[in-house]
């Protein structure tokens, strides 16, 4: 589906690359809340992760072969459309740049197949087919996969329409091919999504749940408890049920209750792998305007699995 | 090696490539004088010449199945300009020295969260590479393969095991970045000199002279 150069013309270079500018603009001004220095890295390594998951190809049909497109994927991973159209995006620009994949003149086309309707569409009926399936946690990779399948398609015909628009093939030639084609190669990106995704459930649950509501009011209140500590006040909270292999995700937050993630003074995050019987070590970074403290805090845990307070030297507590 | 910093043979290639994708269908004239850019350019940066044919090769020939249809005129027109566009690309991307990728997506005019992600992404590919040799040899030592090899490599498991395996080193690598003092951007220089500024404003109003004049 990688259209390389002097495949579309001009104008439809010109109108689908203004298009995936605008959507890429708007995608960064979002994910700049969601995604500050504590998120980078899940976002370049899903962007790495689909890079190289593109590279290995499946058979078809015909002696013609399809790979992932991972759209949809990196969406529900990231939990953002926003996210996963940067991801693709990201993916594209190194694939034209680095590896001479698609063509330049054309990443503004392929871009608005891939990174906009392939993610867009896959996020929308993703989260349709999850309300119709039910809504269970254990719904979402089928729910992904149907909706990758659909989506791959929905790519190849608008990468279609798009040569027809061109003048480089006619209507009846193209289309019938591409589709054709992309069904076969979106039954594979069904299952493989799905299957990732029912993986990713099953061994790292916290991947790819969402903060619960209550958990988030909770929070709140503690900190409300602890108005006057030094400058801010740093509150967990527990997973409502404790992750089977993998460390919980705890975030920070500032005296008036905001995440600080992109806040003026302070961006922190925190990981907690488990390292012994109810204790786990907490690798933590804490940026408070020009100032980084890092390192790895070991922190008790006590039976009823609340953390034990303690302060870190950047004057985040941690309670 | 090369007198040109990364970033200007980066920019002066893709100024040949738009300016090549943009002729005109039927311009035989114009696309052959891009032609001979792109071979000079090859030849100026000294690319070996059997890793590029083997990789224009490879590349053509997917074109090919895709073009063919359109009729031998159109085809011929279609494959020609995507083979100047690949032969440019590719000279650049054989001239890099290894670990260079990340330099030259610095060069790259975009927004700075968007080469954020991109720089962070290139890193993470070698440890991606890295985690899929190690997953292949424990595979290959446990008896796994056989011709239907591919099987093991789309598996939902392997792939799952493989994003949490390099998500937990990518974290560890990334608070090692921030401890060293990254902030999103990477300490390099990628400004052009004056004399490389004159070369790229020539080489883009060649290019827009040439493109233009095919219309």
């Amino acid at each position: 589906m990688h259209l390389p150069d002097g495949f579309i013309s001009p104008p439809v270079a010109v109108v689908t690359g203004l298009a995936s500018v605008a959507a890429v603009a708007v995608s960064l001004t979002r994910c700049r809340q969601a995604y500050g220095i504590r998120q980078a890295p899940v976002l370049g390594l899903t962007t790495a992760f689909v890079f190289a998951a593109q590279m290995v190809n499946f058979p078809v049909a015909g002696g013609t072969s399809g790979h992932l497109l991972g759209g949809t994927l990196a969406a529900v991973v990231l939990k953002s459309p926003w996210a996963g159209t940067l991801c693709i995006t990201t993916v594209l620009i190194i694939q034209a740049v680095l590896f001479a994949d698609g063509g330049i003149t054309a990443l503004g086309a392929n871009a608005l197949n891939m990174a906009v309707i392939g993610v867009w569409v896959g996020w929308g009926l993703t989260q349709v087919l999850h309300r119709i399936l039910g809504g269970a946690k254990a719904r979402l990779p089928l729910a992904a996969g149907i909706a990758a399948g659909i989506s791959v398609v929905a790519a190849a015909i608008a990468c279609a329409i798009e040569l027809v628009l061109s003048g480089t093939a006619p209507a009846n030639l193209v289309l019938p091919a591409m589709s054709g084609i992309h069904v076969l190669i979106g039954i594979g990106e069904g299952l493989i999504t799905g299957g990732i995704l029912t993986y990713l459930q099953k061994t790292q649950p916290d991947l790819l749940l969402k903060e619960q509501p209550q958990l988030e009011k909770l929070v709140n209140s503690s900190v409300e408890h602890f108005p006057n500590r030094r400058r801010f006040i740093a509150a967990s909270f527990c997973m409502a049920r404790w992750p089977r292999k993998s460390g919980r995700r705890i975030r920070l937050y500032s005296t008036s209750g905001k995440r600080t993630h992109n806040s003026t003074h302070t961006i922190c995050g925190l990981r907690a792998p488990r390292v012994g019987k109810n204790r786990y070590e907490h690798h933590w970074y804490c940026r408070q305007r020009s100032f980084i403290c890092n390192g790895i805090w070991n922190c008790a845990i006590s039976k009823t699995e609340k953390c034990i307070s303690f302060q870190l030297p950047c004057g985040c507590a941690y309670l | 090696m090369h007198k040109f910093s990364i970033t200007l043979r980066l920019r002066l290639s893709l100024v040949i490539v738009i300016g090549t994708a943009l002729l005109k269908v039927g311009t035989w004239v114009n696309l052959s004088v891009y032609g001979a850019i792109a071979l000079l350019w090859a030849l100026w940066l000294r690319v070996r010449f059997r890793p590029l044919v083997q990789l224009l090769g490879a590349e053509l020939l997917l074109l090919t199945l895709m073009a063919l249809p359109l009729g031998w005129e159109r085809a011929s027109f279609l494959l020609a300009r995507s083979l100047v566009c690949l032969l440019t690309m590719n000279s650049f991307l054989l001239s890099l020295p290894p670990h260079s990728r990340t330099l030259a997506l610095k060069g790259l005019p975009l927004p700075a969260p968007l080469q954020e992600i991109l720089l962070l992404a290139t890193q993470y590919l070698e440890i991606l590479l890295s985690e899929i040799t190690q997953m292949q040899r424990a595979a290959k030592l446990r008896g796994l393969g056989g011709s239907a090899g591919w099987l093991r490599y789309i598996s939902a498991a392997t792939i799952g095991s493989l994003y949490i395996r390099t998500l937990h080193r990518a974290e560890r690598v990334y608070s090692a970045m921030v401890v060293r003092g990254y902030q999103g951007k990477l300490p390099v220089d990628t400004k052009l000199t004056p004399k490389e500024t004159i070369a790229l404003t020539a080489t883009a109003l060649v290019a827009t002279a040439v493109t233009l004049s095919s219309y």
